[in-house]
C-alpha cells in the first residue's frame, strides 16, 4: 500500500486529504509544518509528499528543498493557491514533480499521485 | 544554483584552470578527428573530456557551461557509437563549441561566477542548437511539439515541467517559447518546438516521458530534420561521408519534414537554390536552419514588426521612381539618338527592371496581407458577454474570416467593428420577450461578414433587431438643435438615416430613445474614412440594420490617375475613376450650390481642380459667364479651345466629374502622410512622390463630390451648417 505524507498547518485540509486518499488505498502520514515534514520524511519514506506551500515556522519550499538533501528522488507534490506562479516555478526547479491547485479536485489529486507512486 | 556549496577562490581557481587544460586537449583531438576519421579511442576520449566538464561545471552551479558541455558530450557518444560520421561540418561546430567553452570560462573568471544568458556573452543556446543540428544527421535529435489541457493552471510551470522531463533523455537545445521566457513565466497552452538531443532513446521514449507531466493533452515527436536536407538530398550530397547508416533510416523527403503544411511553395522553393545550392553552402546553411525550424514552428511564420515594412515600402517605391526616371531618360536619349544599341539595351533594362519592381511590389503588399481571422476570432467572446449584459439571446454568425487585409488596416477596422457588434446586440437586437411579441424567432442574430470587392474589403455588420425609426431619428435631431424642423421635413429616407453619424446626434441618453442606435457613430464614421474607408448603414423598421464597412485593400499603395491643375499634380485613385472626357467649358451650369454637366443624358456634378489649388474664393471656375477668373496667376492656361478634361469619379454609387487642365497618365503611388497641411486640407488623403521628385496631392473623391454636391447628402460634414466653407479645401493653413 503506498504511503503519502500529507503536509499542510490547516486541519481541515490534511483531514479532507485523508478521506480522500485512504478511501483510495493509500496510507496517510500526516504534518502541520515544514519541519515537521521533514522529520516525518526521514522517519517514515513516504512514496510521496503532498505539501502545502504556504505555512508556519518552515514553508512548503524550504521543507522541499531540505528533504531534496536527504533523498533525490523524493516525491513531492506542491499544494498551491492561484496566484503562486512563481513560488511554484522555483518549487518545480527545486525538484518538485508536479503540482496541485486548491482546492483540490479530487479526480487530479489521484491522477498525480498516481503517475508518481503507480 | 550552488547551493549548499562554498566556492573559495582557490577552487574556482582550480576549476578554471583544470577546465582550460582540458579543453585544450580536446581542441587537439578534434582536430586530429578530422585527419583520422574514427579512432575508437580518440572518440572515447573526447567523450570523457565533455564528460568531466559538464560535471564539474555543473559542480559549481555553472549551468550554461554544462549545458554545452552536454550537448558535446551526446555528440561525441553518437560518434564513438557509429551513429554519426565526423564531417568536416559537424567538427567546425564542435570546435567552435570549444571556443564558446572557453569564452564560458573567461566570463567566470571575470565576473567570479556564472554569467548571465545574453548581453553580448556566448550564445549557449545557438551553440547547443547548431550542435544538435549537425548531430541529426545521424539520429537522436528530436521536435516535440506539446498541447496542455485548456484548463490547466500555470501552463509556464507545466512547460518547465516538460523541459525538465526532456532534459532528463537528452539535452536540450532550445525551445519556443525559449527556457529564458519560460522561467520568465512567458509561456501558453503549447509548447510549439522544444528541440532535444537525445541519442539513445526513440520517440516513444520522449513521447512516454512528457507525457509524464501533469495536464499533456498532446505530444507530437518527430525525429528533427534540417530543412532542405531530407534523406535524397543529404544522399546526394554525402559521398563523402561513407559513415552514415542511419541516413539511409530517416524519415521522410524534404517536403516531408518540419516545415509541411508551409502554403507557400513558391516561397520555400525560391530560397533553397541561392542558401542550399551550392556543394560549400553546407555549413552556411547548418547555422540558419535551427533557428528557421524554431521560428517557423510557430504556425509556419516569421514575426516582422509592420514597421519594418513599412521601410521596405518606402525602398521600394523610391526604386520605383529611379526606375521612372531611368525610363524617362532612355526614352530621350532614343529621342536624341535614333536606335543605337546602346539605347535598345538601355530599353530593355529599364523594361526589365520595371517588371521586377513591380513584381517586387506585388510581393511585399501580398507579405502585409493578413487573414481577418486574427481579428475576427476575438469577437464571439464580446458578442456573448454583450448579449448576456444586456440580456439578450443572440446567434453570432461569421463569415469570411479568411479574407484578406493589410495588416496595419486590420488594426484600425478593430474598434469600429467592435462599435458595431457592441451596437448591434445591445441596441439592435431586441429583448427576447419582444421579440417573440413580433413574432420573431426568440434568437436575434448578428452576422459579421467580409468579402473582397474589386480592391476593397466590405465588411458587413448586420442584425435582424428592431431596425432604426427614422421617424425618432428626425425627431431627435430637432431637438437636439442638428437641423431645423423645416430641414427635418424635407429629409429623404437616405438623408434621415445619415443624421445618426452627425457629431453630437447622439449620447448615452438618447440611445434608447432612437432604438439606441448612433452612439458615437460620427467618431466610427470619421475614423473609416480616415483609412480611406467609407460606412454605410440600411435599416428596416421592425426587420433590422446592416452597416457596410469598406476599406481599401491597403493603405501603402495604390494605383492612380495623374492629373494637373494650375501646375498642381494630383492623384484619384484609379479605383474610383470611371471615366475620363473632355466636354466644352460653355456645358458647365451652375446647379444649386454647386455646378454641373449633362453627360449622357445624365446630370454630373463637376468640381473645378483649379479651386481646389488654392486659388479659388469657392466659386468654381469654370464658367465664363459668372464673373470668376478662372486663369491660374502666373502660369499659362491649358485649357485650349475652352474644353477641359472631365474625370469621372465614383464614391459608393454617386458620381461627380473633376475638371482639370491636363491629363498625365496612370502610375502606382505610395502614400505619404502630408501632416499638419493633410489635416488643413479635408479634400486630400495625402501626398505621393513623383519621378520627377514632385509630389502630387491624392484625393479623397468622397469630399470632392460632397464639395461639388453644395454640401448636401453625402457624408460627414452635411450638416455642418456651412462653416466649413472657406477652409475646407484649401491648402494654405
Amino acid at each position: 500500500m503506498p504511503r503519502v505524507l500529507i503536509v499542510d498547518d490547516a486541519a481541515f485540509m490534511r483531514m479532507r486529504s485523508r478521506k480522500l486518499l485512504e478511501e483510495h488505498g493509500y496510507q496517510v502520514e500526516e504534518a502541520q509544518d515544514g519541519e515537521e515534514a521533514v522529520k516525518k520524511y526521514v522517519e517514515t519514506s513516504p512514496d510521496a509528499v503532498l505539501m502545502d506551500i504556504t505555512m508556519p515556522v518552515m514553508d512548503g519550499i524550504a521543507a522541499l528543498k531540505e528533504i531534496k538533501k536527504r533523498d533525490p528522488h523524493a516525491k513531492v507534490i506542491m499544494c498551491t493557491a492561484v496566484g503562486q506562479q512563481s513560488l511554484v516555478m522555483e518549487a518545480i526547479m527545486a525538484g518538485a514533480r508536479d503540482y496541485l491547485l486548491k482546492p483540490f479536485d479530487p479526480d487530479k489529486v489521484l491522477a498525480s499521485l498516481k503517475k508518481l507512486v503507480g | 544554483m550552488a547551493e549548499g556549496y562554498t566556492l573559495s577562490p582557490e577552487d574556482i581557481r582550480l576549476f578554471l584552470d583544470e577546465t582550460l587544460d582540458q579543453l585544450e586537449v580536446l581542441e587537439e583531438e578534434i582536430v586530429r578527428l578530422e585527419g583520422e576519421g574514427d579512432d575508437a579511442r580518440l572518440l572515447q576520449d573526447m567523450f570523457r573530456i565533455a564528460h568531466t566538464v559538464k560535471g564539474s561545471s555543473a559542480t559549481v552551479g555553472y549551468s550554461r557551461m554544462s549545458t554545452l558541455a552536454h550537448a558535446m558530450e551526446d555528440v561525441f557518444a553518437a560518434m564513438r557509437d557509429g551513429r554519426l560520421a565526423p564531417r568536416q561540418e559537424l567538427v567546425n561546430v564542435l570546435l567552435e563549441a570549444v571556443d564558446g567553452l572557453r569564452g564560458l570560462a573567461a566570463e567566470f573568471d571575470s565576473s567570479g561566477g556564472p554569467g548571465a544568458e545574453g548581453e553580448g556573452g556566448i550564445d549557449v543556446e545557438a551553440l547547443v542548437a547548431r550542435l544538435a543540428e549537425a548531430a541529426s544527421l545521424g539520429a537522436g535529435a528530436y521536435e516535440v511539439r506539446v498541447k496542455f489541457a485548456d484548463d490547466t493552471v500555470m501552463p509556464p510551470v507545466r512547460a518547465l515541467q516538460v523541459i525538465q522531463a526532456l532534459q532528463e533523455l537528452g539535452t536540450v537545445a532550445g525551445s519556443r517559447p525559449s527556457i529564458d521566457e519560460i522561467k520568465a513565466e512567458k509561456a501558453g497552452l503549447d509548447l510549439s518546438a522544444v528541440l532535444v538531443l537525445a541519442s539513445h532513446v526513440d520517440e516513444t521514449e520522449v513521447e512516454r516521458k512528457v507525457g509524464e507531466v501533469s495536464d499533456v493533452e498532446r505530444v507530437e515527436v518527430r525525429r528533427f530534420q534540417p530543412e532542405g536536407r531530407g534523406t535524397d538530398e543529404a544522399l546526394a550530397a554525402g559521398d563523402a561521408d561513407v559513415s552514415r547508416p542511419d541516413a539511409a533510416a530517416l524519415p521522410g523527403t524534404p517536403g516531408d519534414s518540419v516545415g509541411d503544411g508551409d502554403g507557400s511553395p513558391g516561397g520555400s522553393s525560391g530560397r533553397e537554390p541561392g542558401g542550399n545550392g551550392g556543394g560549400g553552402s553546407c555549413g552556411e546553411s547548418a547555422t540558419t536552419d535551427v533557428p528557421r525550424l524554431l521560428g517557423r514552428s510557430q504556425g509556419e511564420t516569421i514575426r516582422v514588426g509592420i514597421e519594418a515594412f513599412d521601410r521596405l515600402v518606402r525602398i521600394v517605391s523610391e526604386l520605383a521612381i529611379d526606375e521612372a526616371r531611368l525610363a524617362e531618360v532612355q526614352r530621350r536619349l532614343a529621342a536624341l539618338d535614333g536606335h543605337s544599341e546602346p539605347i535598345e539595351d538601355l530599353e530593355q533594362i529599364t523594361a526589365h527592371m520595371g517588371r521586377l519592381t513591380t513584381e517586387l511590389q506585388e510581393e511585399i503588399m501580398k507579405a502585409r496581407m493578413t487573414p481577418l481571422a486574427s481579428l475576427f476570432k476575438r469577437f464571439p467572446r464580446m458578442v456573448r458577454d454583450t448579449a448576456a449584459s444586456s440580456g439578450k439571446l443572440v446567434e453570432f454568425v461569421v463569415e469570411g474570416e479568411d479574407t484578406e487585409l493589410d495588416r496595419a488596416l486590420i488594426e484600425e477596422v478593430a474598434d469600429p467593428i467592435i462599435h458595431l457588434l457592441r451596437n448591434a446586440v445591445g441596441h439592435g437586437i431586441e429583448p427576447p420577450d419582444e421579440r417573440v411579441r413580433r413574432g420573431k424567432p426568440e434568437k436575434g442574430r448578428v452576422r459579421l461578414a467580409a468579402r473582397h470587392v474589386e480592391d476593397r474589403v466590405v465588411i458587413i455588420v448586420e442584425d435582424d433587431g428592431g431596425g432604426i425609426d427614422l421617424v425618432r431619428v428626425r425627431e431627435s435631431a430637432v431637438r437636439k438643435g442638428i437641423i431645423s424642423p423645416e430641414v427635418a421635413a424635407a429629409l429623404s429616407d437616405e438623408e434621415t438615416i445619415e443624421l445618426i453619424f452627425q457629431p453630437g446626434f447622439s449620447t448615452a441618453s438618447q440611445v434608447n430613445d432612437v432604438s439606441g442606435r448612433g452612439v458615437g457613430l460620427d467618431i466610427v464614421r470619421t475614423n473609416v474614412e480616415k483609412l480611406g474607408g467609407t460606412l454605410r448603414v440600411k435599416t428596416s423598421v421592425g426587420k433590422g440594420t446592416t452597416f457596410a464597412l469598406s476599406v481599401p485593400l491597403t493603405l501603402a499603395v495604390f494605383r492612380a490617375l495623374l492629373v494637373k491643375s494650375c501646375g498642381q499634380e494630383f492623384a484619384v485613385p484609379l479605383s474610383s475613376v470611371v471615366e475620363v472626357t473632355r466636354v466644352p467649358l460653355s456645358e458647365v451650369k451652375p446647379v444649386g450650390q454647386g455646378h454641373a454637366i449633362v453627360l449622357r443624358g445624365k446630370v454630373l456634378p463637376v468640381f473645378d481642380l483649379r479651386n481646389f489649388a488654392g486659388r479659388g474664393n469657392g466659386a468654381v471656375a469654370a464658367e465664363p459667364g459668372d464673373g470668376t477668373p478662372t486663369e491660374c496667376p502666373g502660369r499659362s492656361p491649358e485649357r485650349p479651345a475652352g474644353r477641359a478634361f472631365v474625370v469621372v469619379a465614383k464614391y459608393e454609387d454617386m458620381r461627380v466629374g473633376i475638371i482639370v487642365d491636363s491629363l498625365l497618365g496612370e502610375q502606382e503611388i505610395v502614400i505619404k502622410s502630408l501632416g499638419r497641411l493633410a489635416r488643413c486640407a479635408r479634400g486630400v488623403l495625402g501626398g505621393a512622390i513623383l519621378g520627377d521628385g514632385r509630389v502630387a496631392l491624392i484625393l479623397d473623391v468622397a469630399r470632392v463630390l460632397e464639395k461639388a454636391m453644395g454640401r448636401s447628402h453625402v457624408s460627414g460634414s452635411g450638416f455642418e451648417g456651412g462653416n466649413d466653407d472657406r477652409s475646407d479645401y484649401q491648402l494654405q493653413c
